[in-house]
């Protein structure tokens, strides 16, 4: 299945895109590991990883259907300044 | 004119945007700019770069929208709009315009929605130092 990577994850990994094997019903936390036996680099990342598929974030344990494409980012940080403004 | 949820990448216009949610029946106009300040934590800041999912960016800030909506009813029209890419200091990230039938809902719903934008949508912000970058959220910043 296809995960696509944003911001830091994309620049450690080098990539904005792979392909992951996962069987049929797999788990969004088994994509993750299979993204990070490819990319050991993005391992120490795991307590900073927002997951989403689609326009939606998923937990962990979402189980992907076929055709989905699972976005890797890390905790958001729009707007301006961070903190007070 | 329906509402606006847009990740852009060229420079934002508060003057276009708060034109953008004019209505006869709104009395009060609010519009936050959220701006590239020149320092973080003590450094100097060279610039900023922007990046974004923008289809569920685009998403979650017309839920924000919506919401807003629903808990301020005499809201008029909302328009959100992010700018990516790279950013100069000065320069402005984010326009929330929020139209209402009177300025306390306008101000109000306006606060909500930036601070619900900064909360949920999938919008990155790198900063670029004299002596390095860093992308900002990782450890909390």
């Amino acid at each position: 299945m296809a995960v696509r990577l944003f911001a830091r994850y994309r620049e450690a990994a080098g990539r904005q895109r792979l392909e992951v094997e996962l069987p049929e019903g797999g788990t969004v936390e088994s994509a993750w590991m299979a993204v990070v036996d490819r990319h050991p680099e993005l391992g120490q990342y795991r307590p900073f990883t927002l997951f989403a598929v689609g326009n939606d974030y998923v937990e962990p344990d979402h189980r992907l259907r076929p055709g989905d494409e699972l976005c890797l980012f890390p905790p958001v940080s729009g707007g301006s300044a961070s903190g007070a403004a | 004119m329906a509402d606006i949820y847009k990740i852009v990448e060229q420079p934002l216009s508060p003057n276009a945007v708060a034109d953008s949610v004019g209505d006869p029946a709104a009395g009060g106009i609010v519009v936050f700019s959220g701006v590239v300040r020149n320092e973080k934590g003590g450094r100097p800041v060279k610039y900023l770069e922007y990046e974004a999912h923008a289809p569920m960016a685009e998403a979650k800030m017309r839920e924000i929208g919506e919401e807003t909506r629903r808990r301020w009813p005499s809201v008029k029209a909302v328009t959100m709009l992010h700018r990516v890419g790279r950013l100069e200091i000065g320069e402005s990230s984010v326009l929330i315009a929020v139209s209402a039938a009177h300025r306390a809902e306008a101000f109000e719903a306006c606060r909500h929605a930036i601070d619900a934008l900064k909360r949920t949508v999938p919008v990155w912000k790198k900063e670029h130092f004299e002596d390095g970058e860093v992308w900002v959220g990782v450890q909390g910043g």
